[in-house]
């Protein structure tokens, strides 16, 4: 994907967006008995976003300024797949306990994350070793020292 | 006096309490990797221990913060000396002089002199710290809510003008952050503003979540982008030759001076950063030095100039963020975060009713200083291996302990989806290259400047005369105006300056 491309389609976001802020902070009213209201705030953010963005999108379609480069499908697909694994790790957790859903979400996240030509057996073995290090660091500084009451599962971290 | 005593008392408490000693060290030792790491700067080193720190005890937690902060200033040099790879953006100027010097075969002398400039610029910056914050936190006493508002607008201004190629996406992801900062009640009114019915959203975005998110996760998305360095050797050294040299620390300490000073005033100034003091110091020692022909083929000054100034506008940065409650950086910002969350409201107020506080916090900067000078030196070999560390196990690891730390803060697991999301927000903004900080300040500085505006309209009857009838908050307003306008109007006028001397 383009960079200008992935630029101008944020742009129609934040448009979108500063319209939508600007409309729900009128809605929820500028002035209530002549002092400034909820709406009074949100709407200058609103316009701001709202003009900026409309701004940017006319320098955009007018070849003024343009973004160069390609965003690497390799790396989206890594981000998307990273995004991916920590929503799963907050669907696991409370079924197999935090412990094993971290353990198993950092193998995913590291295999992932590694350049291709270096994801060998030791990579493996390593990834393994401070995944479940890191779990087991991580469970006795939240759990036993802060005192942070921790999800476990079935198997009891 | 007071001063010296107050703080005399802080040093010996942070010196003989074992946990504070032990939060210094992990914040110098965390600081130092995160220095060293490519792709990984102080902000996100801060974002990425916050959620473990806030569960501390409020000094321990702060003095582990801030530890990450300034030791991440002394990590970046070691990289850039031994392998000519900065660490981080502050540390870019120590490579045009420290790698030419390692090449020559005085990586040692180097290694001991960025230490020793660092330890002198972060020792003057925190005397600066230590007498500018008493003298503004009691001069910031005098200000009132508009006063306060107007110098919110001011530092925003001065954050989101500085430090950018593109203003308009400047003040857009200022915006962004404005409305991210109003989400959840109304602070005044108490209903509801874009919840979308959400019971996570009526407390607002944890700014946690926001940091970690854009400045953790993001960055570390940016740096998916990148190869690991191929393993190349480190240029040799021995501990002896990295031992203090009185003859260089003397030849140079004009350029140690100049540059811990610039460094702090830089540091003060909202927006500037340590980054634009190194190359400040750089510029000025070249410019005063008598061989400027050596300069970026080895010369002592070039180590000493920048490595001494990003040390001083570490501190120079959290002055404005003690005494008025307002960072003037994005670690800064992360460091406030960790203020709030742990109960404290920094401001001038902060010196009166936390006093003690703020006294051991600053003790602790001073020990940890200290500190990194050895730690510096003995774990140098670590550090320059940190480098080659494989993406995927620093991914893996880094992730599994910010799981466990936004978990910690509210004990609810969505709010780690939450982060994931602003993960992505950060890379598509880095991506696209809209900075971040704006975002993160409209975040933290929002809602109090929409408090502060709505109570000094409520309080004025909705006469908007009041920010402009008080002489300190129209100042402000004015610069705020200037800071601005300036970009547009400057070139316009040397323009016309130009073609009216034609």
């Amino acid at each position: 994907m383009g960079t200008a491309l992935l630029d101008r389609a944020f742009t129609l976001v934040l448009l979108g967006l500063g319209l939508f802020i600007t409309v729900s902070a009128w809605n929820y009213g500028l002035y209530q008995n002549g002092i400034p209201g909820p709406g009074f705030f949100p709407i200058i953010a609103g316009l701001i976003m709202t003009l900026l963005a409309a701004g940017l999108l006319l320098r955009d379609l007018s070849g003024r300024m343009r973004l160069a480069g390609r965003v690497d499908p390799v790396v989206i697909l890594a981000v998307l797949a990273v995004t991916g694994a920590i929503v799963l790790f907050v669907y696991l957790a409370p079924l197999t306990g935090m412990g094993l859903a971290a353990f198993a979400v950092m193998v995913g996240i590291g295999y992932v994350t590694e350049e291709t030509g270096r994801r060998g057996r030791g990579f493996l073995l390593r990834l393994v070793l401070v995944s479940a290090g890191t779990v087991v660091l991580c469970h006795i500084l939240f759990a036993k020292v802060i005192g942070t009451p921790l999800v476990t599962g079935t198997l009891g971290f | 006096m007071e001063t010296l005593a107050l703080l005399g008392h802080g040093i010996a408490n942070a010196a003989t309490d074992p946990a504070m000693l032990l939060a210094i060290t992990l914040g110098a030792f965390v600081g130092l990797l995160i220095g060293a790491l490519p792709g990984l700067g102080p902000t996100a080193g801060v974002a990425i221990m916050l959620p473990v720190a806030v569960g501390f005890e409020p000094t321990v937690a702060l003095a582990m913060l801030a530890g990450v902060y300034y030791g991440a200033m002394f990590g970046g040099a070691v990289t850039s000396i031994l392998l000519g790879i900065p660490g981080d953006a502050p540390s870019v100027m120590t490579v045009l002089d420290g790698y030419p010097l390692a090449k020559q075969g005085q990586a040692g002398r180097a290694l001991g002199l960025a230490t020793y400039a660092s330890f002198i610029g972060g020792l003057i910056g925190l005397l600066g710290l230590t007498l500018m914050a008493q003298l503004v936190s009691n001069y910031a006493l005098m200000f009132g809510p508009t006063e306060m508002t107007a110098l919110m607008i001011l530092s925003l201004s001065l954050v989101t003008v500085l430090g950018t190629d593109d203003q308009l996406k400047s003040f857009l992801s200022l915006a962004l952050g404005l409305w991210l900062g109003m989400i959840g009640l109304d602070q005044i009114m108490g209903g509801p503003r874009f919840t979308f019915g959400s019971m996570f959203l009526l407390d607002g975005i944890d700014f946690s979540l926001i940091a970690v998110g854009m400045f953790g996760l993001g960055q570390m998305f940016m740096a998916l982008e990148e190869q690991t360095p191929e393993k190349i050797g480190a240029a040799s050294y021995s501990y002896r030759s990295m031992m203090p040299q009185w003859r260089d620390l003397i030849a140079t300490r004009t350029s140690l001076t100049v540059g811990s000073l610039i460094g702090f005033v830089i540091g003060v100034l909202p927006g500037a950063g340590a980054t634009a003091a190194t190359m400040m110091a750089y510029g000025t020692a070249k410019k005063m030095s008598k061989e400027p022909e050596k300069f970026g083929r080895g010369a002592l000054d070039g180590v000493a100039a920048p490595e001494a100034a990003n040390n001083s506008a570490s501190y120079g940065n959290m002055v404005t963020l003690f005494t008025l409650g307002v960072p003037g950086s994005a670690t800064t910002a992360v460091l406030l975060a960790g203020l709030l969350m742990v109960g404290l409201q920094p401001g001038p107020r902060l010196f009166e009713e936390q006093g003690e506080f703020v006294w051991n916090l600053f003790g602790t900067f001073y020990i940890g200083n200290l500190v990194l000078v050895f730690m510096t030196i003995l774990l140098t070999p670590i550090l320059a291996a940190a480098i080659f560390v494989q993406r995927g196990l620093l991914f893996a690891g880094v992730i599994g302990i910010v799981i466990y730390g936004i978990y910690g803060i509210d004990l609810d697991l969505s709010a780690i989806a939450v982060m994931a999301g602003f993960g992505v927000l950060g890379y598509v903004m880095e991506k696209l290259k809209y900075p971040a900080v704006p975002l993160i300040m409209g975040v933290v500085l929002g809602p109090l400047l929409e408090l502060g505006v709505r109570r000094a309209l409520i309080a004025s009857g909705g006469d908007v005369a009041v920010f402009y009838q008080h002489p300190i908050s129209a100042t402000l307003l004015v610069a705020s105006v200037v800071v601005v306008v300036l970009p547009y109007i400057g070139p316009l006028l040397s323009g016309r300056l130009r073609t009216a001397k034609i």
